[in-house]
């Protein structure tokens, strides 16, 4: 695919663009458009890189896939140029990665893993006039604060709380059983207290009654004193959200108290569909379900073939991260396509205009567009059970691939 | 540097001025460089490695001249980051004046620290373990005050160009801040050293109970070093939140930075005024260059070396890099002296 | 809150209590015998918990080889002390303090290009099968890490005690000039003490290593802190006084995370920690002080 472009024809174009600055040339009437340089604030280091590294692979694909399919034509055929930046945790280096994309004059940003890094970011990129497209992370506040360069393609936290009950309520029918009480176990961190927040808000309107809110450290020693204030609580239902190294300790705890509520587990976010943890946790996975905004087993166009793509080259499914960064790619291109220019205002005027009802960013959304916040209008969620060691989709109907077992049964009494 | 080494001549200037003129002249250097950097990347590594150092020369008066183990330091800055991102999101308060209330912010802290320690007679690891505690109880306090943000922390977004909220879209206005930050507290630092604040610390230091029966108030000498010292700490804390732009409980009191901000001073040179800039800037751009060659391919690699690094050159420099230049200077002195033949 | 779940939260800090107990002597021991704070504690309970993903991986029983791993670990802590903290020993504290944070950077580096950045699970099938007492629920892994950790606590302090070589120790760290004078080693001593620190928290990396999902940064993120609080409750240098001091953080934590919330439980022992720095500085164990 990548073999379209002539190799040494590319690199002599690098080099011409090599140091050029992003003044918008009459590109299109050349004969070989400069790259358009994109960058991309990454974990590919520390405790996320394993999130980070798969979003990378993502976009490398995406890109690939991009230039191969004939680049950005309204710029006669310019290809796209990934500049990578690097960050672990702090939020302060991830700054600094930015600024130095910037400065390498990167037409737009994508990322990054963490809101708080989102948060940061998108202000330097508001500042520089640079469109930054956030495809990972959730806070509701990325695109909440009147930022006019910001664009965000995943679903909200408080989407999360609203989906989640849709869940239950919908299994609730099917399994003939009727959910009224739930805990919230979370992690306390900057994802779990968001999720916490709007579980607090939505759950209630949507008739739970919250009997415990228990959050957690980051690095807990022991989760069982979580259990068993949940155990007290004997709720219908949990909603949880976490990191992978506090889900595999909760799980494997459960299992160890032999507790497990009533009817069933609903864990929301990248933590709980994460493969390595369903993969470290085994049998003990089983029946969970996990609510994010895509899974490979959706029933949707060209799901299955870009995630077995996926699969060969990184050796996962195209889980966590992966999927929405090689979507938001796809979307950013739209948006310099729809632009027609190398001017980072020209597009973000591109980014929020789009109305996209085909092409490959289809796999994961019935149709792409942006509200004045820069929020994507008809980001959702999905629903998946495990089965086997896989994610099946369960919900919603036109999507499911697989019946759900509902109410889910206590340990001793499962197969 | 040294046109006359070779020959006899005047004594040599004191050691203490001769650092403070080479504080100085890196503060001076940084300034047109900064101003010339092209590129935002190396200006942000310049503007951590300023912030490091400021932070060095806070420890090197709170724990550098009083020989008390402050090992929890982070403390001080993360009230200071607190207080002053708390401050301007939650009262509209402008951050310059924010950084003095950090300021004092950070050096009531300090102080309460240094009564309650010094009320209770604890020394040595004590004290230092009790710090360390104080800066996980602030983390998990934090964690846990809903009207600080509890862990989603504080951001602060102001995208226009504004002298009085402290945001500039030209970062290099940030370097110049930082630097004059720099500047204030080298001369802080300068004048405890030479003045009788200094004498009073180090008789404190080396002999507390002597420095006692000489009628010196040695608990209220180090009460005070450490509330310069928090002080310092917490201005620079203000500073970094309105640099950073975001701050959250596991940042500003995590144990990581606090050892980062502990090497400093402890590689340039624990009781020295020129030592918390050598530090950083032997620490901070190292770190950046080691995660640029191996970040994308092993993070392990970068702790690996930049561990060895630590071990071998604390081993190998025990007092610190500006332990050996001193070291360096008086010898020279010497020579010179012998030089004369009187 | 009814009394069978409290009960239950107290047996399960119990347990857990026994595993502080031993990683937090290993500190304790280190700390009497050279004053050294060892930031790097947390490392060697690391290894000892990857050493026996190892072995399990390998298809050996993770119990079985506990002898070699803890072996392991003190060949290499011995080596590593020789090197970096011993010609730091009269060096000011703050520098072997920084030093040893060097030694947990580049385990910490190692053990992740050795066993990779993801969380691991040492695959044991009766991992989670436990024992029915009553209204507690126990699982054998825990039983046998609180009994393994009591009886070695026990075997570790005869040693102490009645050993030519454990008398040594003791007073190599009493009066090492005066111990030196009456042709004790001290040097070796120290060199055995460091690496039999680093033992024992290897020992309770293998006690859990069934237990929990392990990660590079397992040690310092999880077990320093406690540790430090509890070498400090139980008087810093008091062997008894640390494995005391684990039950009872152990224990406190159990049933302070129950009724105050998971996220607080922290607080409860940092509290304990400052209440006991303040009020006894020389801990439970350390009598009354000057």
């Amino acid at each position: 695919m990548a073999k379209l472009v002539n190799p040494t024809r590319r690199t002599v174009v690098a080099g011409l663009a090599a140091g050029a600055s992003t003044i918008a040339m009459p590109m299109h009437l050349r004969a070989q458009p400069a790259p358009i340089k994109v960058g991309f604030v990454l974990p590919l280091t520390g405790p996320f890189a394993e999130a980070g590294q798969l979003q990378k692979e993502a976009t490398d694909m995406a890109v690939e896939d991009i230039n191969a399919a004939g680049g950005i034509k309204s710029l006669g055929g310019a290809m796209i140029e990934p500049v990578y930046g690097s960050y672990q945790t702090e939020v302060a280096e991830a700054n600094t990665e930015t600024e130095r994309l910037i400065a390498e004059g990167v037409v737009g940003l994508i990322g990054p893993y963490s809101s708080g890094v989102a948060i940061a970011g998108t202000v330097i990129a508001e500042r520089a006039r640079i469109p930054y497209l956030v495809p990972n992370a959730l806070s509701d506040e990325i695109t909440s604060r009147g930022l006019t360069y910001t664009f965000k393609t995943v679903p909200h936290v408080s989407q999360f709380a609203i989906d989640a009950a849709d869940v239950v309520s919908v299994l609730d029918g099917k399994g003939g059983v009727s959910s009224s009480t739930c805990c919230v176990i979370r992690v306390d961190d900057f994802f779990g207290n968001v999720v916490g927040t709007q579980f607090e808000r939505i759950l209630p309107e949507k008739g739970f009654t919250v009997l415990d809110d228990v959050a957690h450290p980051q690095s807990p020693t022991t989760l069982e004193d979580v259990i068993l204030r949940v155990k007290a609580a004997d709720p219908d239902v949990v909603f949880a959200a976490g990191e992978p190294a506090s889900i595999t300790l909760l799980f494997q705890q459960l299992k160890e108290l032999d507790y497990w509520p009533k009817n069933g587990w609903v864990g929301v976010g990248g933590g709980y569909s994460n493969s390595v943890t369903h993969k470290n946790l085994g049998p003990i996975a089983e029946e969970l379900i996990c609510v994010n905004d895509w899974f490979p087993g959706i029933n949707r166009p060209g799901a299955a073939e870009l995630n077995a793509r996926f699969r060969e080259r990184a050796g996962v499914d195209m889980l966590g991260n992966a999927n929405t960064t090689y979507a938001g790619v796809w979307i950013f291109a739209a948006g310099i396509e729809a632009a027609a220019s190398t001017d980072p205002t020209a597009i973000r005027d591109g980014l929020a205009n789009l109305d996209l009802t085909e092409g490959p960013a289809m796999f994961m959304y019935e149709r792409v567009g942006f509200d004045s916040n820069g929020m994507m209008k008809n980001s959702t969620n999905v629903a998946a059970q495990i089965k086997d060691g896989t994610a099946s989709v369960i919900w919603p109907e036109g999507m499911s691939a697989t019946e759900a077992l509902w109410p889910v049964p206590g340990w001793a009494d499962r197969a | 540097m040294t046109p006359d080494a070779s020959r006899p001549g005047p004594k040599l200037p004191d050691w203490l001025n001769v650092q403070l003129v080479a504080c100085l002249i890196i503060a001076a250097l940084m300034v047109p460089a900064g101003l010339f950097l092209e590129s935002a990347y190396s200006l942000n590594i310049l503007i951590i490695t300023v912030v490091f150092a400021i932070m060095g020369i806070g420890w090197v008066i709170g724990s550098g001249l009083t020989g008390l183990l402050l090992i929890g330091y982070i403390s001080f800055f993360g009230v200071g980051a607190y207080t002053g991102a708390l401050l301007f999101t939650k009262f509209g308060i402008s951050p310059w004046l924010g950084m003095i209330a950090a300021g004092g912010a950070g050096a009531g802290v300090a102080a309460l620290v240094g009564v309650i320690t010094l009320r209770f007679g604890l020394r040595e690891d004590y004290f230092g373990l009790f710090t360390v505690a104080v800066s996980q109880i602030f983390l998990v306090v934090l964690l846990n005050w809903d009207f600080a943000g509890r862990a989603t922390g504080i951001y602060i977004t102001v995208i226009t160009d504004d002298f009085w909220t402290m945001q500039f879209i030209d970062r290099r206005a940030y370097l110049l801040i930082a630097i004059g930050l720099f500047v204030l507290a080298t001369l802080v630092a300068y004048a405890i050293m030479r003045g009788r604040f200094g004498y009073l610390l180090t008789a404190a230091r080396n002999n507390p109970d002597a420095a006692a029966a000489l009628g010196i108030e040695v608990s209220r000498v180090r009460i005070q070093a450490l509330a310069i010292c928090g002080a310092i700490a917490g201005v620079c804390g203000a500073f970094y939140a309105q640099f950073t732009t975001f701050i959250d409980p596991k940042q500003v009191f995590g144990l990581a930075l606090n050892f980062d901000f502990l090497l400093v001073p402890v590689l340039g040179g624990r009781f020295s005024l020129i030592g918390p800039i050598i530090g950083a800037f032997a620490l901070r751009p190292t770190k950046d260059l080691l995660r640029a060659l191996f970040g994308g391919v092993a993070d392990a690699v970068f702790l690996v070396i930049y561990g060895l690094l630590l071990i071998v050159f604390i081993l190998l420099l025990p007092r610190g890099a500006a332990g050996f230049l001193e070291d360096c200077y008086k010898a020279l002195g010497r020579k010179r002296k012998d030089g004369t033949g009187s | 809150m009814n009394a069978d779940i409290l009960l239950q939260a107290a047996v399960l800090g119990l347990m857990q209590g026994g595993v502080y107990a031993i990683m937090a002597a290993g500190l304790t021991v280190i700390y009497g015998v050279m004053k050294v704070v060892n930031f790097a504690h947390g490392e060697f309970i690391t290894l000892g918990l990857y050493l026996t993903l190892t072995t399990s991986m390998l298809g050996l029983d993770p119990y079985a080889t506990a002898p070699f791993v803890v072996a392991v670990v003190f060949i290499l802590a011995a080596g590593i002390f020789r090197l970096s903290i011993l010609p730091a020993l009269d060096h000011p504290q703050i520098n072997q303090m920084l030093i040893t944070i060097g030694i947990s950077f580049v385990i910490i580096g190692m053990v992740q290009l050795i066993w990779g950045a993801n969380n691991r699970v040492v695959p044991l099938s009766w991992a989670r099968d436990a024992v029915e007492l009553g209204p507690v629920r126990l699982t054998y892994t825990r039983a046998i890490a609180f009994l393994t950790a009591m009886v070695v606590a026990g075997a570790f302090w005869w040693g102490l005690n009645k050993t030519r070589f454990g008398i040594a120790v003791r007073a190599a760290a009493q009066d090492p000039a005066s111990a030196r004078l009456c042709g004790i080693n001290v040097r070796r001593a120290q060199l055995i003490t460091f690496g039999a620190g680093a033992a024992l928290a290897a020992l309770a990396g293998v006690l859990m290593a069934p237990i929990f999902p392990m990660n590079p940064t397992i040690g310092v993120d999880l077990f320093l802190l406690p540790s430090f609080v509890i070498v400090v409750l139980g008087t810093m240098g008091n062997f008894p006084g640390a494995l005391i001091g684990g039950l009872i953080i152990g224990t406190v934590e159990g049933v302070g995370g129950l009724l105050l919330g998971s996220s607080l439980r922290q607080l409860i022992s940092l509290s304990i920690f400052v209440a006991i720095l303040l009020v006894m500085p020389r801990g439970l164990f350390g009598g009354r002080s000057q």
